[in-house]
């Protein structure tokens, strides 16, 4: 039999637990109601994470497509996590010594749990941090770029540390090349290892596209070796090399030099990562003739056998101007005026078309950007006639007053080699994206005298030392003083000579440049036509043209 | 007598529908880690591809190969002048 007082006990513990059940379910409801969100976050950051996979950067190639101008390799970078030093006496000696960048940067980075030393490590730092041994110091892998042809460095361009083009083809194809990268959604186990249990994706990236360009590698080697011998022969400060398909306006060959290195950025001279073909303009002297001699023979103010007097002499007055001629000629035809290079002839010749100078050579391509999709393209100068002085005719008929890049001038060596038809000069193989004119802006028959013109220049004129037995080469050459000081110097020129070479179907325009030339009464029938020569035949013997 | 044969089956079947799930979510376990692998597998194959590029880049360095053609095996540039035209005869390829 139960007594009260039992009874009474009895219900006092049935209370008690009921408190205690009661205060666990309170907490249980505290717990997973109340804070509920709180702790659901925390162990999704413990068994969720997000990650983004960068696609690696894509390939660049030549024409070929299996030549690489351009790709991947893997580059080591020395890393500290600042806040789990174990010695820092030793570290900080060590940074000290070899690494003053990231010592410096040590006491305000002290509190965080990733610094990097260096990224994208040479050999030699390799090594040292190697044999050091230090146990704070780790190493990641990262990608870099490689270009195995350095001369192209200036049009391939170089990337940043993060793998971002900076200049060149790299800058202007950046958002092809590197793709977009793919973000997951991966749950893991607490102790997050190498294991995922199940990965979704939230935003799907894309793999970066690779570019094939018009470049020929083995060419632009050769011709760089040839260019280099030449520059050294003249102790010349710069030159460049161009050689382009007139039909397609595929450029095959670019060499700029001096050049840096592309696979060696630590110490880089900002000067030679430009591309001077493309983004620089000169003005170019008697190379230009041949642009007045169209002009001309196209409004029909003059033809090619009209005789003109060259006053037989080396230097005279048009107009209160002093013309200078290398050359003193008679009373010879204007074909002649052409192949002798002579200022006096196409002077008055020029005059004759007076302002619709200006017009032709905004036609053929001067003072305008070619449409080549390449960052920094100048579109160089021409004086307009608003702001002709009495000579400024004089000095437009021969190559003065007019800036052109090499590029604007080999475009008008290819629209005269394509009878007439101009080009849009091509740096990527099978662009789509860019279709040249099909229609002349010169009649054909005016073009074929032009041809004839530059033929007989090769052949009997000043680009002599341009010919190549069995091929048609028809070239100009040009000397043009530089404009130093606001005074034109003549003892600091620039020399230039563009041609077409030829034979049967097969054509090829080359421009040849030469910056300074060390000598005394040097031209460019001596400085820039022998390398367009040599350029030329490296040209037609690695093409196979025999 | 029936009922207990009902629940026991009942529970029975049950208990195998959970062993089956659990053998099947294992199996997924299993086959997401075998990709895993595979795709670690790939990573380093990629690497190795990219490393073995990098080696043939440096071996067709051009000034090596121009180097070693004149100095080791006594070739010279090729001059038009080397080059012979053949006329008035076919072709015996």
């Amino acid at each position: 039999m139960i007594t009260r007082n039992e009874k009474a006990r009895a219900f006092i513990l049935f209370l008690i637990f009921c408190l205690c059940y009661g205060i666990i379910i309170a907490n249980l409801y505290h717990i997973q109601i109340m804070q509920g969100e709180f702790f659901s976050q925390l162990a999704k950051q413990q068994y969720y994470l997000s990650t983004t996979q960068t696609p690696p950067r894509a390939a660049i190639y030549d024409r070929s497509g299996k030549q690489f101008l351009a790709h991947n390799k893997q580059a080591l970078s020395a890393f500290i996590t600042p806040r789990s030093i174990s010695d820092h006496k030793k570290l900080n000696a060590f940074l000290r010594k070899n690494f003053p960048a990231a010592y410096s940067q040590l006491p305000s980075k002290k509190d965080k749990h990733f610094m990097y030393i260096k990224r994208h490590l040479s050999q030699s730092e390799i090594d040292l941090i190697t044999k050091a041994k230090l146990p704070d110091i780790y190493f990641l892998t990262e990608h870099r770029r490689f270009y195995p042809v350095a001369s192209t460095g200036n049009l391939v361009g170089i990337t940043d540390l993060d793998n971002n083009g900076l200049f060149g083809i790299e800058l202007q194809y950046n958002e092809q090349l590197k793709g977009t990268p793919t973000t997951y959604f991966l749950e893991k186990d607490a102790r997050s290892g190498h294991f995922y249990l199940s990965k979704q994706m939230i935003s799907q990236g894309k793999e970066g596209v690779p570019l094939q360009l018009t470049i020929d590698a083995d060419l632009q080697f050769l011709i760089d070796e040839e260019l280099s011998n030449w520059l050294q022969k003249y102790n010349s400060k710069e030159g460049a090399v161009l050689v382009m398909d007139p039909k397609t306006g595929e450029i095959l060959a670019m060499v700029c030099h001096p050049h840096f290195d592309p696979n060696n950025t630590q110490t880089i001279n900002q000067e030679l990562t430009k591309n001077k073909i493309i983004t620089e303009c000169y003005e170019l002297g008697s190379v230009i003739k041949i642009c007045s001699a169209l002009a001309a023979l196209a409004e029909g103010v003059v033809t090619p056998d009209e005789l003109i007097d060259c006053k037989n002499t080396k230097s005279t007055y048009i107009d209160g101007r002093l013309i200078n001629t290398v050359i003193e000629a008679g009373t010879i035809p204007f074909t002649e005026v052409i192949v002798k290079s002579n200022n006096i002839g196409i002077a008055q010749v020029a005059k004759r078309l007076g302002p619709k100078l200006y017009d032709h050579y905004m036609r053929m391509g001067f003072g305008k950007k070619t449409g080549i999709q390449f960052p920094g393209e100048q579109k160089g100068f021409v004086n307009h006639p608003d702001k002709w002085s009495k000579q400024s005719i004089i000095s437009l008929s021969y190559g003065y007053e007019v800036s052109a890049s090499l590029l604007q001038l080999a475009c008008v060596f290819c629209m005269i080699a394509n009878d007439g038809v101009p080009i849009i000069p091509q740096l990527i193989k099978n662009n789509q994206t860019t279709a040249s004119s099909s229609k002349p802006i010169y009649p054909p028959d005016v073009i074929a005298i032009i041809k004839d013109m530059l033929l007989q220049t090769t052949e009997h004129g000043t680009t002599k030392r341009a010919g190549i037995k069995g091929y048609t080469v028809m070239s100009k050459t040009g000397t043009a003083n530089m404009l130093i000081d606001g005074v034109y110097n003549k003892q600091r020129n620039i020399y230039t000579c563009a041609g077409i070479i030829k034979k049967g179907d097969y054509q090829r325009v080359v421009v040849t440049f030469v910056k300074e030339a060390t000598g005394s009464e040097l031209y460019a029938s001596i400085v820039a036509a022998p390398l367009f020569e040599k350029v030329a035949t490296k040209t037609i013997i690695h093409e196979r043209i025999v | 007598m029936k009922q207990p044969i009902f629940v026991t089956i009942f529970i029975s079947v049950h208990i195998v529908f959970i062993f089956l799930q659990i053998y099947k979510h294992t199996q997924q376990v299993a086959l997401s880690f075998q990709k895993q692998k595979n795709e670690r597998v790939f990573t380093t194959l990629q690497e190795k591809k990219q490393e073995l590029t990098n080696k043939w880049c440096s071996r067709i360095n051009r000034s090596e190969v121009k180097k070693v053609a004149i100095e080791q095996l006594g070739m010279k540039p090729l001059q038009l002048s080397n080059i012979k035209r053949l006329t008035g005869h076919d072709n015996q390829e």
